[in-house]
């Protein structure tokens, strides 16, 4: 029921009023005139009542009085049949009603601070709406119903166009039943029946959309849709409801136009000179309800956005005092500053000068490990990998680099083989669950025949990486003579399995750093009191904890490839590691990397970039050009990828991407920045910069 | 070497062994120790291995023996699990029983193992899993893999009181201790220790 001037406070559907006084205990107004068209009205009106609160007159729409009516006014309340409110009248609320009835016998402005207006029930079709119904006129009750499901959903009660409550239980048992038979559940024999309740006489309604004012009128008080609107909306060629609804937003607010919907039809009916049927409802949207966006965040929020992933040895980094690095979801020691005073930058620069100096260790459990068995696990290898494994010896280790599809670098690690049929592969931390499934696409889908199993081991065993001239001798004092780590019984690239202290152990020897090194695996338990075991060791050889800072410096130095080269625009000759690709066999990514474009000499090569002058620092990100003075992305040759302050070399280093940059070793380039207005001369270097020939690493 | 403990993912939680009170709507009981192996049968081998080792080959269908309780994985995969044995001799012990028809890859200590009981326990499950556990349809035996929290869990219905073991990663242990704890704190919730056996 649309009244003149509804928007004033006070004006309320009766309903609400009612649940104000019922269930909070609240009196909406000291004097509150009630308007109706039906007897839900009158509900309204014995709570008030029998509240205290006062209630100056009902106005029903209806021409004559019902039962509801007579005991009304054996309360002493006085009921006017055939009437209807004009408008609502006050200043900051509301202080009036003007009624008048249809004869125009009355006119009367009534005092009151409260109206509680009831235009009968609207049938809540929203949701069947959303599954694809369109809801069907029902003249008795002037209200949409849901025609006949669609989907496996049943209506019953209120939202069916049922009213009473009798009629609700038996409809909704009923569905009930229904939808359990459908659901396969097995219904007892004996045949139950609905909760009884008292039958309750259908209450009568009359039309009234809009009351016989000419004034403001809300129809959508979300949307601010007046009556006005519509009518305006009709005389400018909407006369369409989806046209309509459109260019007046009726019912498009987060209501979707609950109290708002039937009335707009119905003035847009009139308008037309149609009936309701024949102008149709639209379709409702989501939400049903407003929903808060809480609600859909629940518990993802704060530390839970994500699941944080923890190292066996993470309390021991905590009370090393490491500042953190998200990788993942994995978190890692960044750096261990000694004290309060020492800064990042600092704090790098120490740990990767000490690593090289003496021996520094690092956890590099996060690194993803994948074992892989089956007579076929060396073939499955060699296809996965550009480079061959299957005469790789049982008890070493090799650098394996693997190409997507399209022929462009994916990821790389080192994988070992344990057994004639069992290997043990590691990933990058960043693609360890994306490798795992490209492998189980490409043996269930790819290649089936191949009789090869594998599974995920990251979190069975955790990591330490011990590098430095020292490294040796700290693993020696730790491990106390548990296994020979002399050049003979464990050269680069061997891998040997002992027992520590009861568990399985595992060492290889292999180096990111470029140092003599080791990683050590253990079992999750042990990994806590292995670091412990080996830092304490350590101490006489000034062995230093070193975090994933350090450990990119001193990768950049030896020219290791890491997640700023493989950007998924690479190829394996871009970084330089075209020569791993085996002529011998076919691997995924094979073909593909043979296209023209991939093979062209002229691609961006990966290169080492120094800067002429030593005190000028590079930047990741920064362009390479021949001119400063002319720098744009025509004449962009190339980008920096990693850059690092390198206590080895005594400057910033860089590695990049560079055209024909392998050709190009001992020319200069200039660096841009633009967003610094830096431009830093550089000359182009091998992209190894610390000991090229790999001394160290065989000490 | 200075003496030390073998940790286990939940062990800075600092939790206990004990009995729940009558007053607990939801019990949380952090399993430790357990030998635990994923095994795999090799090319045709899946009916012969699951018959070697006296479990279903059916999906969704936990086997419970005595020495050990196995949980399908996918065709001819499954994860094993026994009290003790954490230290190598579970695998081993399915090695030699295996044979030539599969692998055994040790687990042990790569995942957390959370049981959950009482009487909230399926309030606080549907607040995170999609999967449907009522009673018709997860029957005692049930399991499967999900994803609860954004993280991996493999779901064995142990028992109808019910009671279900959630089987994660150990690196996510703490985050989904976290997260259920959070998803249990508007019951009585209790939470214990229970050691799986000094085998």
């Amino acid at each position: 029921m649309v009244i003149d001037n509804n928007d004033k406070p006070g004006v309320m559907l009766s309903s609400a009023v009612r649940t104000y006084v019922d269930r909070f205990g609240v009196a909406p107004g000291k004097k509150i005139a009630v308007v109706t068209n039906n007897d839900d009205a009158y509900l309204t009106t014995f709570q008030l009542v029998s509240a205290g609160i006062e209630v100056p007159v009902i106005a029903d729409a209806r021409p004559t009085s019902g039962d509801m009516a007579d005991k009304a006014r054996e309360m002493g309340i006085r009921v006017e049949t055939d009437c209807l409110p004009h408008e609502a009248q006050g200043y900051l609320g509301v202080s009036n009603i003007l009624l008048q009835r249809s004869d125009k016998s009355l006119i009367e402005k009534i005092a009151c601070d409260c109206i509680a207006v009831s235009g009968g029930y609207s049938p809540n079709v929203n949701l069947v709406s959303q599954s694809g119904v369109r809801p069907v006129w029902r003249e008795d009750i002037l209200g949409f119903v849901p025609d006949a499901p669609i989907r496996a959903e049943r209506s019953a009660g209120a939202c069916n166009g049922t009213f009473d409550l009798a009629g609700c239980l038996r409809e909704g048992y009923e569905a009930g039943r229904q939808a359990a038979k459908a659901a396969g559940v097995k219904l007892p024999r004996k045949k139950g029946a609905a909760p009884q309740a008292a039958a309750s006489a259908p209450s009568s309604i009359v039309a009234v959309w809009r009351s016989p004012g000419k004034g403001k009128a809300f129809v959508d008080f979300q949307n601010d849709v007046t009556a006005k609107d519509i009518e305006l909306a009709h005389r400018e060629g909407m006369v369409s409801i989806e046209h309509s609804k459109r260019y007046t937003t009726l019912g498009m607010a987060t209501d979707q136009g609950k109290t708002s919907n039937v009335n707009g039809l119905a003035l847009l009916a009139k308008a037309r000179g149609d009936d309701i049927p024949t102008v149709g409802t639209t379709r409702y949207r989501p939400p049903y309800v407003p929903v808060a966006i809480a609600a859909f965040a629940g518990h993802e929020r704060g530390r839970h956005f994500q699941p944080t992933r923890l190292s066996a040895m993470h309390t021991v980094h905590e009370k090393l005092g490491a500042v953190f690095v998200e990788t993942g979801l994995w978190l890692r020691p960044r750096y261990y500053p000694v004290n309060d005073r020492e800064t990042m930058t600092r704090a790098i620069w120490r740990e990767a000068a000490g690593v090289r100096k003496t021996a520094g260790m690092c956890d590099v459990s996060t690194l993803g490990k994948i074992e892989v068995f089956g007579p076929d696990a060396a073939e499955f290898l060699n296809r996965l990998y550009i480079n061959g494994f299957a005469k790789l010896a049982v008890g070493r280790a090799r650098y394996g680099l693997m190409l997507r599809e399209d022929g462009y670098v994916y990821d790389d690690g080192t994988t070992s083989r344990l057994a004639e049929d069992h290997y043990f592969m590691t990933t990058t931390t960043a693609n360890a669950a994306g490798v795992l499934s490209h492998m189980d696409y490409h043996s269930q889908v790819v290649w089936p025949e191949l009789d090869v199993a594998f599974c995920s081991a990251t979190e069975q065993w955790c990591g330490v990486a011990v590098a430095g001239p020292q490294a040796r001798n700290v693993l020696d004092a730790a491990f106390d003579g548990a296994i020979d780590m002399s050049d003979e019984a464990l050269p680069f690239m061997g891998v040997r399995e002992f027992n520590w202290n009861g568990a399985q152990a595992r060492i290889f020897r292999i180096s990111f750093s470029g140092e003599l090194a080791f990683e050590i695996n253990v079992p999750w338990g042990y990994g806590k009191a292995m670091w412990e075991c080996i830092y304490q060791a350590g101490q006489e050889f000034d062995l230093i904890p070193y975090g994933t800072e350090a450990l990119g410096v001193m990768r950049i130095e030896k020219g290791h490839v890491a997640g700023n080269e493989l950007d998924g625009r690479s190829t394996a000759q871009d970084m330089g590691l075209g020569r791993m690709m085996s002529s011998k066999k076919p691997f995924i990514g094979l073909p593909l990397s043979q296209r023209e474009g991939m093979a062209d000499e002229m691609r961006p090569r990966l290169v080492g970039l120094k800067p002429v002058n030593i005190k000028q620092r590079l930047r990741g990100g920064a362009h390479l050009v021949e001119d400063k003075n002319n720098a744009n992305l025509e004449t962009s040759l190339g980008w920096v990828t990693s850059v690092a302050d390198s206590p080895a070399i005594g400057s910033w280093i860089g590695l990049g991407y560079l055209k024909n940059g392998h050709n190009r070793h001992g020319q200069r380039v200039t660096a841009v920045y633009p967003l610094k207005q830096e431009s830093v001369e550089v000359e182009i270097c091998n992209p190894v910069f610390y000991d090229p020939e790999g001394k160290r690493l065989h000490d | 070497m200075t003496e030390f403990s073998i940790l286990n993912p939940l062990s800075h939680l600092g939790l206990h062994e004990g009995k729940e009170t009558s007053r607990a709507d939801v019990i949380l009981r952090d399993r430790r120790g357990l030998g635990i192996a994923q095994i795999f049968a090799k090319k045709g081998k899946t009916a012969a291995l699951a018959k070697k080792l006296g479990i279903s080959a059916k999906p969704r269908t936990a086997t419970v023996l005595e020495d050990y309780t196995a949980l399908p994985l996918s065709p001819g995969q499954w994860m094993l699990f026994a009290d003790g044995g954490a230290d190598g001799s579970f695998k081993q012990m399915l090695e030699e029983r295996i044979g030539k028809i599969g692998y055994v890859s040790e687990q042990s200590h790569s995942r957390a193992i959370i049981r959950i009981s009482g009487r909230k326990c399926l309030d606080v499950l549907a607040k995170e899993c999609r999967l449907d556990l009522h009673g018709d349809v997860a029957t005692t035996g049930f399991c499967a893999q999900t994803n609860m929290a954004k993280i991996g869990v493999l779901m064995h219905k142990v028992d109808d009181a019910p009671t279900f073991d959630l089987v994660g990663f150990a690196g996510f242990a703490d985050s989904f201790w976290h997260w259920i704890r959070q998803a249990s704190a508007e019951y009585n919730v209790e939470a214990f220790s229970e050691s799986g056996g000094e085998k």
